[in-house]
């Protein structure tokens, strides 16, 4: 079962740093001051949450799960990350929606955006220099 | 699915201002890189410093 699928993680995940920097860019409106264009929401989850996606795979991959019981296993792990985003989520939704409220949010989403944007080029030159020495 | 209102362009960051942050973003990511991350996922030392 697509054993012959082995696309380098460290590409992967430097594309999740991409995915990174590109929402922090989206959150700081920069789309709409370079592009005059708001890139829709929507499109950009589904396209980054399918290398995400991937970026995990690559992952399961190296656990080298037994085949024996691999598809409960699989479906397993899926609803177990799901259940977990879902209980992350729900502190974290409550805790920006409270942030939204403050007088100075604008402020100081975009400084945290600023740092967001930082984190994901560390990301990206981290697993790049995964890619090139490996 | 909740996508970003847009706002009216005046309240937008100007160019330049978006440019100095994405500098600052990227020079903070390359001095961390170098000094910390590097040394501590891969055992390199690009600074030389533990010569």
């Amino acid at each position: 079962m697509l054993v012959g699928t082995a696309f380098s993680p460290y590409l992967i995940d430097a594309i999740i740093g991409l995915s990174i920097v590109y929402k922090a860019l989206d959150s700081m409106r920069a789309y709409q001051r370079w592009f005059r264009y708001q890139p829709n929401t929507k499109a950009a989850t589904l396209i980054f949450g399918l290398f995400h996606g991937f970026g995990l795979a690559t992952k399961i991959q190296e656990f080298d799960i037994s085949s024996d019981g691999l598809i409960p296993n699989l479906l397993a792990f899926n609803v177990g990350m799901e259940i977990g985003q879902i209980l992350a989520l729900r502190g974290i939704l409550i805790a920006i929606s409270y942030w939204r409220r403050t007088d100075n949010f604008w402020r100081h989403a975009y400084t945290a955006n600023v740092a967001v944007m930082s984190a994901g080029f560390m990301l990206i030159g981290y697993q790049l220099n995964g890619y090139a020495t490996s | 699915m909740y996508n970003t209102d847009n706002p009216p362009r005046d309240e937008l960051l100007s160019a330049k201002q978006l440019h100095r942050s994405k500098s600052i973003a990227a020079c903070v990511a390359a001095v961390l890189l170098f000094t910390t991350i590097l040394p501590a996922e891969y055992g390199t030392d690009p600074t030389g410093s533990a010569a």
